[in-house]
């Protein structure tokens, strides 16, 4: 059995119920972990820029270091 | 005899004049003309900033169909923005709430800053990519609408075209500058709607006249009389009426509201109600003042949002529920003229009326105003 495969539908599950739960902060927290956990750039910044425009929304500690990862991959200014 | 007076009529001196004519109560494209000259193109009141008391807090308002919402800046500033994203022009704020960061567009989640930059783009470039180099997000904030507060009052400019709130409203400023200051809400309880099936502005000419007292108003009328009243008019501005019996409220001890501070002597006694052109009804005190902002909706029905205010932030409860009371009753004693006024302008013979020289001149200082301003934004189309 593939461990990674039932991490990632985990996340995808609690990613679910977040947003079922319109809960920014969970959320921003989640996609940032989905984005630490992405195995190339592209995708990892897709789920990097979730959490980051949530976290921009919820004011999430975090908001500012998702900013950088993201300027570091060209994808912010 | 002509069936409806002419905005010329309106015009002449008071003597001669006639009142406005039906149409302009009654005629759903004459209420949108005068939407867009009356109210567009002046100071109006959206709303009392008590509203949105602290930081981040936003309400969503539809002025004549426009979508806005007001928000109190993280830089604790008031300000009037477009409720639309920049993008596809999705409303951005359904309900009034706080905003902890930033407001974030429903649909695309696009972000702004309170203060209405676009501080954030998600895959505008393509997934994971924020940026676009179409996309100049320094070009993209949200839409402001000129706005000021005064008297606790938002107004804003929606054309952008009037000169500076200052200085249109100068010489109401320079005649109140007793009263302006901070003024505080009475809170929740003092705040309260009535609706009218009336057009805006009979609630206006109700407003500014003391002629009707005796009849309407005979509780008001037995301490503060006719006799008691003047006139206060400043042409294409203003007009109203002061009072030189005010008698504060008093609870069974003979408690009162704190005065305003360093009031002039005038205000021992005296009280003072206008009608701010084109859509606000003002009254000051020595111990409380009053907003009332007039929302159209449609040529024959308008809703009247009333707001207390006080000389500090806590005073007491009981007095407050009582001030409120009091003044709800003269209003609601209003209702029946008002929306008599309006059933009056269907019948097809009326020539808009003629005024008292004596006691209808604020009202016809609102004629005149109404009748020149859209005879002047007829000439310009």
């Amino acid at each position: 059995m593939d461990a990674s495969k039932n991490n990632d539908s985990d996340l995808e599950e609690k990613i679910l119920i977040a947003h079922q739960n319109n809960d920014g902060l969970k959320l921003a927290e989640l996609y940032a972990e989905a984005a630490y956990n992405s195995p190339n750039e592209n995708k990892a910044c897709f789920f990097m820029v979730n959490a980051y425009t949530l976290a921009l929304e919820c004011k999430h500690p975090d908001t500012q270091s998702f900013f950088q990862f993201l300027k570091k991959h060209a994808r912010e200014t | 005899m002509e069936k409806t007076a002419t905005l010329n009529q309106v015009c002449l001196p008071i003597g001669k004049a006639n009142g406005l004519p039906n149409e302009h109560y009654t005629c759903s494209s004459v209420f949108k003309e005068e939407k867009d000259i009356l109210l567009f193109d002046k100071w109006s009141g959206l709303a009392v900033s008590a509203e949105i008391s602290n930081i981040g807090d936003v309400v969503p308002i539809h002025f004549q169909g426009t979508p806005l919402f007001i928000v109190r800046t993280k830089e604790n500033k008031v300000k009037v923005f477009q409720n639309t994203c920049r993008h596809r022009g999705m409303i951005l704020i359904d309900k009034a709430k706080s905003i902890e960061g930033a407001i974030r567009c429903p649909y695309h989640s696009w972000c702004y800053s309170t203060d209405g930059n676009l501080i954030s783009t998600p895959h505008v470039g393509g997934p994971g990519r924020n940026l676009h180099e179409a996309i100049d997000r320094s070009k993209l904030g949200l839409t402001e609408v000129r706005s000021h507060v005064w008297m606790g009052v938002i107004w804003i400019n929606l054309s952008g075209n009037a000169p500076k709130f200052e200085d249109s409203m100068k010489e109401l400023i320079d005649r109140w500058a007793d009263f302006d200051r901070p003024l505080f809400h009475g809170g929740k309880e003092s705040s309260f709607t009535i609706e009218i099936a009336a057009n805006w502005k009979l609630a206006v000419e109700n407003y500014c006249e003391s002629y009707h007292l005796p009849w309407v108003h005979p509780g008001l009328n037995s301490y503060s009389k006719l006799e008691d009243h003047y006139h206060i008019e400043y042409k294409n501005k203003f007009s109203g009426q002061g009072t030189r019996v005010y008698q504060q409220l008093k609870d069974k001890e003979g408690n009162v509201f704190p005065d305003f501070s360093n009031l002039k002597a005038k205000w021992d006694t005296a009280a003072e109600y206008i009608a701010v052109y084109p859509n606000v009804l003002l009254g000051v005190h020595r111990d409380h003042a009053f907003a009332i902002i007039l929302i159209p909706d449609g040529p024959e029905k308008t809703y009247e949002h009333i707001h207390l205010f006080y000389s500090q932030d806590k005073t007491p409860e009981h007095l407050r529920l009582k001030n409120r009371e009091q003044w709800k009753l003269v209003f609601d004693e209003d209702i029946p003229v008002v929306e008599g006024m309006q059933k009056g302008r269907h019948a097809v013979n009326f020539d808009g009326g003629r005024f008292s020289p004596v006691m209808d001149n604020p009202t016809h200082c609102f004629h005149f105003w109404v009748a020149n301003e859209v005879q002047n934004g007829r000439k310009q189309k």
